[in-house]
């Protein structure tokens, strides 16, 4: 059974790994990836040089942080909201309304950001701000409140999903005992539900954990539209490598972002993973 | 269970250390010889200089062609299958054709470039130096005097030829192209005509009357948008200050390369002040305000009467302008070739490549070849293309620039080798390539003329600094930041990224050309 899994995981996972030599390497085409030189680790300078260097690693893990945190919190509410709609029908209307925002193309989004935010034609300065228009594109402040409600709006869907599933599996037999003993709903959802989904919120944030110095790209190049004045609070590690690197072609350096970016999210993960046995071992990940 | 799942990790490990070797192996049978790979073979000592001719098509060697495309390249099987008859006659090679979209250009030739003989002809654009850097490019030095003929050398003045030589080694020829550029605002032909202002073609115009121009079109016209970006998201990419070819403008020399001094951007007079009057021009409206985030620009605003006018860098010489023009193009600075014209658009072979004889062959061809030319340009007469009673190209019965499967020299002739070499097009003037040759040939020469930077010794100062271009040059020079403020801004995070270094890298590789 676990063969065509793990023929899977050999394959895009792991023979690729061989592939992190780049990062110490001058990649050369002509000579490909193993007979390049050796250039130790100055492929990694260009990451913490330069003024920018601090910005762009907070942003990418603050954006994180905040995208878990309030992600998890907004993603939870939904599926208990969810899983107190009477009837199926509804029900499932909702499942596929909230899920609609997750499967837009982030390109797409970043033309219906632009649709309400154009400094000229947009929604929100031609109907709402007629007399104190702003230049939404080159107001840097208030981009930390429209990525994070974007990428709330484009994520909630999704994950909620995933605990509205876990939550239609808990005992309804919980629930009838806890209304014959007077529990309100509020009550229940304290001790029943949440309690519940504990594994669940530990794996998922586990896993988003494991990928806090990575960012989505999308999110922060195309929906701000790459503007120059916004860099400061839209910069990541994706977004700042790509703009760097976009004409200079250079593998070695490409590759050592991506190499600190795993290695420090494993460091993360292995890190969280180990404070979650120490409180509650059953619960760990590994 | 515990032992299973240790059993898997072993196993996992075990393939990642097998799949590292596995990759040895491969990359070394994918090199072989490769060791001094950029070597090419000496005077006629291998089979490749005193070739039998052969006649069997199936024996012949395959070149493989990558160009960037702006125009439809939908006819490429019948395109592919003509050239095939023409090179195997004349030439002794057959050839693959394969063309991408700009957009995609550079990541698919990267991806392609990893893999011998994926490529063999490729388009260069930007210059040579960083395709030499990774390896990418094949030396053609020796190609080009033992193989080219002296109608090919004879093409382009010796110094277009070294600007594409790094450390003394030839690796790209020059598309032919103009080699000079003016500075000039393209204005909407009917919104001119309308406001009954005819200009004239030698007329030098100042940022003053052009503004007056703009106000007086914004009057008219209240609904369009004055002066649209020239790219997306630039209003104008630069103006009289010698890059040497760098994009991120990291270190300059003002007034076209004179002094051969770099400066900072930031210190630019030039930069500073039309920074200001942008500044002065978006505050009164009379710019696209969404200048920084549209995902348009000139091409499609101004020709479509969204916007009036725009500034951009091109080759107009006077008296191109036809009935069928869609706008005026008025000059605000004449035409000036910067050390970089004979590098921004150019053919190289690929490093890796396997019979580099039989690419110089094609390349070769693909610039002497007139139907060669026609087909790469025009695509199959009579199908994409007829020759008018004119003798130019123009579009048979039928066929629109919509519908034709074969545009590139219709639409952007300049991204192939030799489009010169091709018929001029229907919408053209009489004599339009004469005007550009002898419009080159008046140009102001930049002071820098053949000075390339490469980047490889300050590599990363250069990618700190590129970050602070990418918040501020383009934003500047639009207009939509406090000029004196943001300069400010920029100039201390250039300073805090190592511009110094660069501006140092830029003047020794000035130095190094023209002395001190």
């Amino acid at each position: 059974m676990m063969i065509p899994g793990t023929i899977y995981l050999i394959i895009n996972n792991y023979i690729p790994m061989a592939g992190l030599v780049l990062a110490f390497k001058k990649f050369n085409y002509q000579f490909g990836m193993w007979k390049s030189p050796w250039n130790g680790f100055s492929n990694f300078k260009f990451l913490f040089m330069g003024s920018d260097a601090f910005n762009m690693i907070r942003n990418t893990i603050v954006y994180n942080i905040v995208f878990i945190v309030l992600g998890t919190i907004l993603a939870i509410a939904v599926a208990i909201f969810l899983n107190a709609v009477p009837g199926n029908k509804s029900k499932k209307t909702y499942q596929t309304i909230i899920l609609i925002p997750y499967l837009i193309s982030i390109v797409i989004v970043s033309y219906i950001g632009f649709a309400f935010m154009s400094q000229e034609s947009g929604f929100i300065n031609n109907s709402l701000l007629k007399d104190n228009p702003v230049s939404w594109y080159t107001t840097p402040s208030v981009w930390p409140f429209i990525l994070v409600f974007i990428h709330l709006w484009k994520s909630f869907g999704y994950n909620s999903i995933i605990y509205y599933a876990t939550i239609i599996g808990i005992d309804p037999s919980l629930f009838e005992a806890a209304e014959i003993d007077g529990a309100s709903k509020w009550r229940q959802v304290l001790h029943i539900t949440l309690p519940s989904l504990k594994t669940t919120i530990i794996t998922l944030t586990l896993l988003s954990i494991g990928r806090i110095f990575y960012s989505d790209f999308g999110l922060f190049y195309q929906v701000p539209m790459n503007s120059g004045p916004l860099i400061d609070v839209t910069n990541t590690i994706d977004t700042y490598v790509y703009r760097a690197l976009l004409t200079l072609n250079d593998v070695g350096r490409s590759s050592a972002a991506g190499f600190l970016q795993s290695i420090l999210g494993f460091v993360i993960v292995w890190l969280t993973n180990f404070v979650v046995k120490k409180v509650d071992k059953e619960n760990a990940l590994f | 269970m515990k032992k299973t799942s240790k059993i898997i990790a072993l196993l996992l490990a075990l393939v990642m250390c097998i799949g590292m070797l596995a990759g040895c192996g491969k990359s070394g049978d994918d090199s072989k010889g490769n060791d001094t790979p950029n070597t090419p073979s000496q005077g006629g000592e291998t089979e490749g200089d005193t070739p039998e001719k052969e006649t069997d098509v199936s024996k012949m060697p395959v070149v493989k062609f990558m160009g960037a495309a702006a125009g439809l390249y939908d006819n490429l099987d019948k395109v592919q299958a003509k050239l095939n008859e023409i090179l195997a006659e004349r030439y002794g090679i057959q050839c693959e054709l394969h063309f991408e979209g700009f957009g995609s250009y550079t990541q698919q030739l990267n991806l392609m470039l990893t893999t011998a003989g994926e490529v063999d002809v490729f388009y260069v654009g930007g210059g040579p130096t960083t395709f030499v850097n990774n390896g990418m490019i094949y030396d053609i030095t020796d190609l080009w005097e033992n193989n080219a003929s002296d109608e090919f050398k004879a093409m382009f003045p010796e110094a277009y030829i070294d600007a594409n030589r790094v450390g003394g080694r030839l690796y790209a020829i020059p598309a032919n192209v103009n080699f000079s550029n003016e500075i000039l605002v393209h204005a909407n032909k009917s919104m001119m005509d309308q406001m009954e202002i005819v200009p004239d073609d030698e007329k030098i115009w100042t940022l003053d009357e052009i503004h007056d121009l703009v106000v007086q079109a914004k009057e008219t016209f209240p609904d369009i948008y004055g002066i649209a970006p020239q790219s997306k998201g630039t209003l104008v990419n630069q103006l009289n200050w010698e890059s040497l070819g760098d994009p991120y403008n990291i270190g300059v020399v003002p007034d076209r390369g004179a002094s051969r001094k770099v400066i900072s951007i930031t210190d630019c007079e030039e930069y500073i002040e039309f920074s200001k009057t942008m500044n002065q021009w978006y505050n009164e409206g009379l710019i696209m305000q969404d200048v920084l985030s549209t995902t348009e620009s000139w091409s499609t605003l101004v020709p479509s009467g969204r916007a009036f006018c725009d500034f951009d860098a091109g080759a107009y010489p006077n008296g191109t302008t036809t009935e069928d023009s869609k706008f005026y193009n008025l000059t605000l600075y004449p035409n000036w070739s910067a050390a970089n014209c004979a590098v921004r658009l150019g053919w190289g072979i690929a490093g890796n490549t396997k019979n580099p004889e039989a690419a110089f062959t094609l390349l070769q061809a693909t610039y002497m070849d007139e139907d060669i030319c026609n087909l790469l340009s025009y695509g199959i007469e009579g199908e994409n293309y007829i020759v008018d009673e004119n003798g130019k190209a123009n579009f048979p019965e039928g066929v629109t620039l919509e519908n034709d499967t074969w545009t590139l020299g219709f639409v952007a002739g300049w991204a192939l080798p030799n489009f010169m070499g091709a018929l001029p097009q229907y919408s053209s003037v009489d004599g339009h390539y004469d005007m550009i040759r002898a419009y080159d040939a008046s140009a102001e020469q930049s002071g820098c003329m053949g000075v390339v930077f490469d980047s490889s010794n300050v590599a990363d100062q250069y990618t700190a600094c590129i970050n602070a271009y990418n918040k501020y040059y383009a934003a500047i020079l639009a207009g939509t930041l406090e000029t004196e403020t943001a300069i400010a801004q920029y100039k201390a995070e250039l300073e805090a990224s190592g511009e110094a270094e660069v501006i140092a890298e830029k003047q020794a590789q000035i130095d190094a050309k023209y002395g001190n």
